[in-house]
């Protein structure tokens, strides 16, 4: 854990308003986009939010400090949001198409217009290839790929072995792939 | 730790390579993962020697630079203030950990209670006495002087027991003349010419005594004084 988050935690602790404050503020996007992700059901990803950072505020004195800030709270995330999905397990699923476009890698200035056309072409099937992928591989590839953890980062905020997120990800790429195969090529 | 591409392949060698495992492999490599330098040349050489198997890893790889453009999310703009404001508002409340415990023991009591109820009620033969002890009470029936009145034992056994001269009427008219002789000598000889005059029962008046006939004084007796 770094310095800031020490301090933070330390702040958190102590009950000032501020630091609850900053402390959503700091992690709110990215922890939104990761219960939709792991839900799939961006619709409700706001309120799984809220749980997660209230979970947080009432567990921050048993945080012992060992992993970082975020990865605590993804983890609480994580946890949320799969128990979010089997209370609703028999409900149909909001797309995840619903996902307001925030942050889109900017166009590659090497490649050409039809390259991007055929990224971005590719990316919209991706997502709608990803809400099919069972909820751990969806996981733990969402956590590696769109959010740019380390495999040592996933299995912390997993709880698994970095054999298991390796294992993982090459079978979600693998099953990605036959499902965009299936819809007519990658 | 081992990693699923340390692991012996379907070959048996650690470096044997098959399809899917130099895929694996190529995945770590592109992810930057950290790779035996002898496995990571086998499964390029591998793949080399593949095209399919190429154009399969190229797949792959795009449809993680996919993954990776995935949009993020933003929250809303009042999503700050209603977390910081239900959180006020858990501290505000009362702690309610018991709250569910409690009534988790009380839903569990009630159902037990529901159990115990219907069982009993199902059953009413186990309502019953045990039969040893109906059958005392059947028993002591016999002693009641109304069907609702305590059994009176004590005079019940007493109208059961048999006097002191009463005797059964199959015993021989000759044993009660003597028993009647032992019993009042003075009576011994009346009580055979009796019997031996109308050969009745020696029960008809074997069950009186000398004293019970208070009308009759009683035969003096030679040494008597009188």
């Amino acid at each position: 854990m770094n310095e800031a988050d020490t301090r933070l935690v330390e702040r958190l602790r102590a009950g000032h308003e501020d630091a609850y404050r900053e402390f959503v503020d700091t992690y709110k996007d990215r922890l939104l986009a990761v219960v939709a992700r792991v839900s799939g059901h961006s619709a409700d990803a706001e309120d799984l939010a809220q749980e997660t950072f209230l979970k947080a505020f009432g567990a921050i004195d048993r945080f012992a400090g060992n992993s970082a800030l975020y990865t605590w709270l993804y983890r609480i995330g994580v946890n949320t949001a799969r128990d979010f999905l089997a209370a609703r397990r028999r409900r149909p699923a909001v797309s995840l198409d619903a996902l307001e476009p925030g942050s889109f890698d900017p166009p590659d200035p090497g490649q050409s217009p039809l390259q991007h056309l055929e990224r971005d072409e590719l990316v919209a099937r991706v997502r709608g290839a990803m809400e099919r992928l069972p909820e751990p591989f969806r996981t733990t590839l969402s956590l590696r790929e769109t959010h740019g953890h380390t495999y040592e980062e996933v299995a912390e905020i997993l709880e698994v072995s970095i054999g298991t997120v390796e294992s993982r990800l090459f079978r979600a790429r693998s099953k990605l792939r036959a499902l965009l195969l299936a819809e007519g090529g990658v | 730790m081992t990693s699923p591409a340390d692991k012996p392949s379907p070959a048996g060698s650690p470096h044997a390579m098959d399809d899917a495992r130099c895929l694996l492999v190529l995945g770590l490599l592109r992810d930057g993962r950290p790779v035996e330098p002898r496995l990571a040349e086998t499964a390029r050489g591998y793949a080399a020697a593949r095209p399919a198997l190429s154009a399969q890893a190229d797949e792959l790889s795009r449809i993680s630079d996919a993954v990776a453009a995935l949009p993020g999310m933003s929250a809303s703009a009042g999503f700050t203030e209603r977390v910081l404001a239900a959180r006020r508002r858990e501290a505000a409340a009362p702690p309610q950990r018991l709250l569910p415990l409690v009534l988790r023991l009380s839903a569990a009591a009630a159902v037990v209670l529901a159990v115990v109820l219907v069982d009993g009620v199902r059953r009413p033969v186990d309502t019953l006495a045990d039969p040893a002890v109906e059958h005392q009470s059947f028993d002591a029936d016999a002693f009641r002087t109304s069907p609702y009145a305590e059994p009176d034992l004590s005079a019940g056994l007493r109208a059961l027991m048999p006097g002191p001269l009463d005797v059964a009427p199959d015993v021989a008219p000759d044993v009660v003349a003597e028993a009647a002789a032992e019993a009042v000598p003075d009576v011994a000889s009346e009580v055979a010419q009796d019997v031996a005059a109308d050969g009745a029962s020696p029960a008809d008046g074997a069950g009186v005594t000398p004293d019970q006939d208070e009308d009759q004084p009683a035969p003096l007796r030679e040494d008597d004084g009188r």
